[in-house]
């Protein structure tokens, strides 16, 4: 080979290589597999496949029944079942605000103080209410159908609601397959929580962009990861590494279903909001939980086994619920006392951390990201692409008139 | 005289064989976690742990020796780095010379954990503790 061949053949070489590397220095969009790393990819991957597999809660002998859940949405709806009649479910939870309330601090029959959570996708929690004062979603029903400072309901009231409408009282009884005569007060109180508990489980949640991206991701279809938004692939990167955001939001539902200390002050009017540390010994004393007499649950329930091992712990003390992300764009104010307005306070809280805030024996994982302004940006695109709409709701009231006309 | 060669070759092979000893692990899915005075040969039942489901331990404990080590037995785990543990607490379970199982144990984060196990009998009180990655 000839000198002037070589210096050709080099130089076609240097060529080649910076065409290549021109292509993986491409903008973000143009092909997401180059810019993700293996360790990336696993972690997106476990965020991926919604909806998550669900099985029915074992404490409750009707959750997944559709009958019960058309009795259900029939409760949720209605103003009667309150103490004064002028107050429902449906009130706080409102279809049109993604079953929160918009507001602040929720609104009972006084100020409450916490922000009213979102019932949507509910039916894959294992703890509820911000502390996790209750363990199943009938419990927390009833905590809000009774609770002086909420609905107001006695087990009375609700009894002879329930006896007085006989539509109700029909798909109760066939729902349960018993005879209501013989039901006492607390027995049918207990069984509108669980038709409740039906009703909001069957409020669930399509796919999102993400959800789209994750499964292209997994599959290697490099034109459909094309279709997610980079600015939102960005925020995705930092959420799954500098972020650690996916240390506790973590799985198909972004969240690890547990409890954390956020630097959210947890000063309330006269006094403390204890969080989980309340929590965790309400919901041992609760008579409705997944332990006591009212629970459909098997002795060796795995799930009940939650309620019989949680251990109380100081570090508890101003911890609160790891909320799912999904549709976080549509449950805003934010966190337990609502005192972050908009998502993009959300993302300045965690940027911004007041160290000092976090309890001295929590966790040692929380520290302030400092973003700058491009980052918060991609953060909040991420963010926004975990929307998605409701998966239409079954006809709950041809249903009930089908198996019990008026 | 071929029943004494068959039995002679015998106690070779036998004599030759990997011997298992005390709490070593039995195979693949068992772990040991060597402590002073006790050893805990360890396995998941139903697989490995995934983060955030509820997960059981299938346990043998071992003295010095390698013979069965018995007393009251407490399993914890906490995650180093974080400076925290768990959120639960399994229950504590009576150890003799069969093994046990001790669930209760849920990892509520990915990460490294480190399994610790407390053994109290005669009294004293042993302790042993492995560390393993619990990825998303």
């Amino acid at each position: 080979m000839r000198t002037d061949d070589l210096l050709t053949g080099c130089a076609r070489l240097r060529t080649w290589c910076v065409l290549i590397g021109l292509l993986f220095s491409l903008p973000v969009g143009a092909d997401p597999l180059v810019t993700l790393s293996t360790a990336e990819r696993a972690v997106i991957a476990a965020h991926a496949g919604w909806p998550a597999p669900w099985q029915p809660d074992d404490s409750n002998r009707v959750s997944g029944d559709p009958l019960a859940a058309a009795v259900g949405a029939a409760l949720f709806f209605d103003k009667a079942v309150s103490a004064g009649g002028d107050m429902a479910c449906s009130t706080c939870h409102r279809p049109d605000r993604w079953f929160t309330d918009g507001r602040r601090r929720a609104q009972g029959r006084q100020l409450l103080k916490r922000n009213t959570p979102t019932v949507v996708d509910s039916r894959w929690q294992r703890w509820f209410g911000w502390g996790g004062a209750h363990d199943s979603l009938w419990s927390q029903s009833l905590r809000a159908l009774t609770a002086p400072d909420e609905m107001g309901a006695s087990a009375a009231d609700v009894a002879a609601y329930l006896r007085r409408d006989q539509q109700l009282s029909c798909g109760l009884a066939q729902a349960f397959d018993t005879s209501l005569a013989d039901a006492d007060d607390e027995a049918l109180l207990v069984m509108a929580g669980k038709a409740l508990a039906a009703y909001q489980e069957s409020i669930v949640t399509r796919p999102s962009p993400f959800d789209r991206f994750a499964a292209a991701v997994i599959a290697g279809d490099v034109s459909a990861m094309q279709a997610y938004p980079p600015g939102a692939l960005a925020g995705l990167k930092l959420f799954v590494g500098r972020g650690r955001c996916s240390v506790c939001h973590l799985g198909p539902r972004f969240t690890n279903d547990e409890f954390a200390d956020v630097a959210v002050p947890y000063f309330v009017d006269g006094g403390v909001d204890k969080g989980r540390f309340a929590g965790i010994r309400a919901v041992r004393d609760n008579p409705y939980n997944r332990l006591g007499v009212f629970s459909d649950a098997d002795a060796d329930s795995q799930r009940s086994a939650l309620t019989q091992f949680v251990a109380r712990q100081g570090r508890n003390f101003g911890e609160f619920r790891v909320p799912s992300l999904r549709n976080v764009t549509r449950t805003a104010p934010y966190m337990h006392d609502g005192s972050l307005k908009t998502l993009a306070e959300v993302v300045e809280h965690y940027s911004e951390l007041n160290e000092e805030r976090l309890h001295a024996s929590g966790a040692q994982l929380l520290r302030a990201l400092r973003l700058d302004d491009r980052q918060k940006n991609e953060l909040l695109a991420f963010l926004r692409s975990l929307t998605s709409d409701l998966v239409e709701s079954p006809d709950h009231d041809g249903l009930l008139a089908a198996r019990c006309p008026p | 005289m071929v029943g004494q060669w068959r039995s002679t070759a015998a106690a070779w092979l036998v004599a030759l064989a990997p011997q298992v000893f005390g709490c070593d692990p039995l195979d693949r899915t068992e772990h040991a976690a060597r402590g002073k005075g006790v050893t805990v040969a360890y396995s998941w039942v139903s697989g490995p742990p995934a983060v955030g489901e509820l997960a059981t331990l299938r346990l043998r404990l071992c003295d010095i020796s390698g013979a069965p080590a018995g007393g009251k037995l407490s399993v914890d785990a906490v995650m180093p780095a974080h400076g925290h543990g768990m959120n639960y607490t399994p229950p504590t379970v009576e150890v003799a010379d069969e093994p046990v199982a001790v669930t209760g144990l849920l990892f509520h984060m990915p990460g490294r954990w480190q399994l610790r196990f407390k053994l109290r009998g005669d009294g004293v009180t042993r302790r042993a503790h492995a560390d393993f990655l619990l990825a998303h």
